[in-house]
């Protein structure tokens, strides 16, 4: 019996909460145990009847099989301080200096952060390719736009996400708001709240990233040993205090899982220039990282950093942060397989997500080429339960 | 090679039923048969109805290919069977904050038209307790909101606890301890009983 002696009010009061969600025990749909027949591998089954219906265990379903691999299809990859070859718009943040050192520089050389107006923001758009995994469609790629705008007052920001894609995880919030979702909030700057601060030379990432923890603000200044104390408090903050998860860590992307890449992006998207290096010496000396080059589609050659996940309870695909062979800032996410999975081989590329374009603009909503779209920007336009009310009544 | 095939009528253990499984595969569906429900209901209160089927399907397919790695010493495979549910969820902890938020936000703002909860009773779910039970779990630590939840929505004891999250019982007892005081103090009728 779970209960022990004593048994408080409360956990009479959270188990009824339990009742009134859903019962104890549910009998999945038909379709749940046919997904997990087709993606379960491996085995010659023999020929006798199943238990229930659909597909035997570990043969794959033809449209498990089928899972096209991501086909890395971006364009104008504009990170933030390099032209990546894309003509500059308007307002686009200027490059930095930071990347000149060489790669394996383990002292991080700080670059000067451009002066950027309290009222203004960082607009970031991000193309990503996911594969989802549909309990009756098996897996579907889907492709898109991901754009948020990050406000740079000294009071804290809500990232603002404008995605078309069925986000998986977001089910609330889209229920809430088609359309809108609100992914990231960046929580208020609680040491100085500077109204005119430099969003990106004093970023504060006072992002509650799950209840209890907060991912703290980058360290000024950023060396590469105080943002490797800082990415462990990102994960700590995001992973939460299991010990065995948090060693078992590779990449620091990792903690934010499927489905979360987004918010992922959103950190490191936002890392100001002075900081770039040592972020990526930092990712770079992560234990058991791996560096090298790839090539993503129309982007060119980027350093890949790869870090293994495994914390013992699942087969998660391997973290890859992807950097500006030049500049050394970060570029994107890309999750690859560690083994062979659903009928595709060991290092496919199975997420991506890639930053187009970095631009300082001068509200929610508007677009480095004037055009814009319509963003709620204030407390009352947001649902009653969204948590980013608090952060914009502030 | 010869194996023997999986008699779903010779049920054993759990640790026969993985054991099994491992020279032949369709043996792993009476781990499914045994254990889906529970996990799936787990998964329903913790993150909704939008959730469950991909959280429930990518636990057993996780244990499926890691089946190897069970603890044959243990008779009941349910435990690990929701420490890798936890994990999956914890992987989708941003589902599960939305879930728990739209339950806090409940009591402000009712249930209407395009707004919808899925497998959950608006009559129900529209009252203070819950909707402050909600906000209460939402603020609790990631670790100690499993702990709580194992205990109290999966019925574990402490010691499968441990087994599921893979941390000492003492930790059990201390994430527990903290993680009611916690959900006490957001009560409506509170008390300082410990």
């Amino acid at each position: 019996m779970a209960a022990q002696p004593g048994a408080m009010d409360e956990m009479t009061a959270v188990r009824q909460l339990g009742e009134r969600l859903a019962p104890a025990e549910v009998s999945p749909a038909l379709r749940v145990e046919a997904a997990v027949r087709g993606r379960t591998t491996g085995g010659v089954r023999p020929a006798r009847g199943p238990l229930g219906s659909g597909p035997r265990w570990g043969a794959p379903l033809v449209a498990a099989a089928a899972v096209a691999v991501v086909v890395l299809a971006t364009r104008g990859l504009t990170p933030l301080g390099a032209d990546g070859g894309r003509p500059a718009a308007a307002g686009d943040v200027p490059p930095s200096s930071a990347g000149r050192q060489p790669a394996g520089s383990a002292s991080a050389k700080r670059a000067s952060d451009p002066p950027m107006a309290a009222d203004r923001y960082v607009y970031t758009r991000v193309r990503f390719v996911e594969g989802v995994q549909s309990a009756e469609k098996g897996f579907v790629q889907v492709s898109g736009e991901d754009e948020s705008w990050a406000s740079a007052d000294g009071r804290g920001a809500v990232v603002q996400h404008n995605g078309s894609r069925p986000a998986p995880g977001e089910g609330s919030y889209s229920a809430m708001r088609e359309g809108w979702r609100v992914a990231t909030q960046l929580g208020p700057d609680r040491r100085a709240g500077r109204p005119g601060q430099d969003l990106r030379g004093d970023v504060r990432f006072g992002w509650t990233a799950s209840p209890g923890g907060q991912v703290p603000a980058l360290p000024d200044p950023a060396t590469t040993a105080s943002v490797e104390a800082w990415l462990v408090q990102v994960e700590r903050a995001v992973v939460g205090d299991s010990p065995g998860r948090v060693a078992a860590l590779r990449a620091p992307t990792w903690a934010f899982g499927p489905g979360n890449q987004p918010e992922a992006v959103d950190v490191f998207a936002l890392i100001p220039p002075s900081g770039r290096e040592a972020v990526f010496q930092a990712v770079s000396r992560r234990p058991g990282a791996t560096r090298h080059t790839v090539t993503v589609g129309e982007n060119g050659t980027m350093i890949a950093i790869d870090g293994g996940t495994g914390a013992g309870r699942g087969d998660d695909p391997w973290v890859r942060m992807l950097f500006d062979p030049t500049t050394h800032a970060f570029t994107g996410i890309q999750d690859v397989l560690a083994a062979e999975q659903d009928g595709l081989p060991a290092g496919t590329v199975v997420k991506q997500y890639l930053i187009e374009q970095q631009a300082v603009v001068d509200r929610p909503g508007s677009h480095p080429d004037g055009t814009s779209v319509p963003v709620p920007l204030t407390p009352s336009q947001l649902p009653t339960g969204d948590p980013a009310r608090a952060h914009l009544a502030r | 090679m010869a194996m023997a095939r999986w008699d779903a009528d010779g049920l054993g253990t759990d640790s026969d039923v993985v054991v099994a499984s491992l020279a032949d595969p369709e043996a792993f569906g009476e781990l499914y048969r045994r254990h889906a429900p529970a996990v799936h209901g787990f998964v329903l209160r913790r993150m909704g109805a939008e959730q469950a089927d991909d959280v429930t399907a990518d636990t057993f397919v996780t244990a499926f290919r890691i089946r190897d790695r069970f603890d044959r010493t243990r008779d009941s495979a349910r435990p690990w069977l929701l420490g890798i549910t936890v994990h999956q969820i914890s992987r989708r902890w941003r589902a599960e904050r939305a879930h728990l938020t739209t339950l806090a936000a409940l009591e402000a703002a009712p249930l209407g038209p395009g707004r919808s909860v899925p497998d959950v009773s608006e009559v129900a779910l529209a009252r203070s307790v819950d909707a402050r039970l909600a906000a209460a779990l939402r603020r609790l630590r990631r670790g100690d909101r499993d702990v709580l939840l194992l205990v109290a929505w999966a019925e574990l004891e402490y010691a499968e606890v441990a087994e599921a999250l893979g941390i000492p019982v003492g930790t059990v007892r201390s994430r527990l301890h903290r993680a009611r005081r916690l959900v006490r103090a957001a009560l409506p009728t509170s008390n300082q009983e410990d």
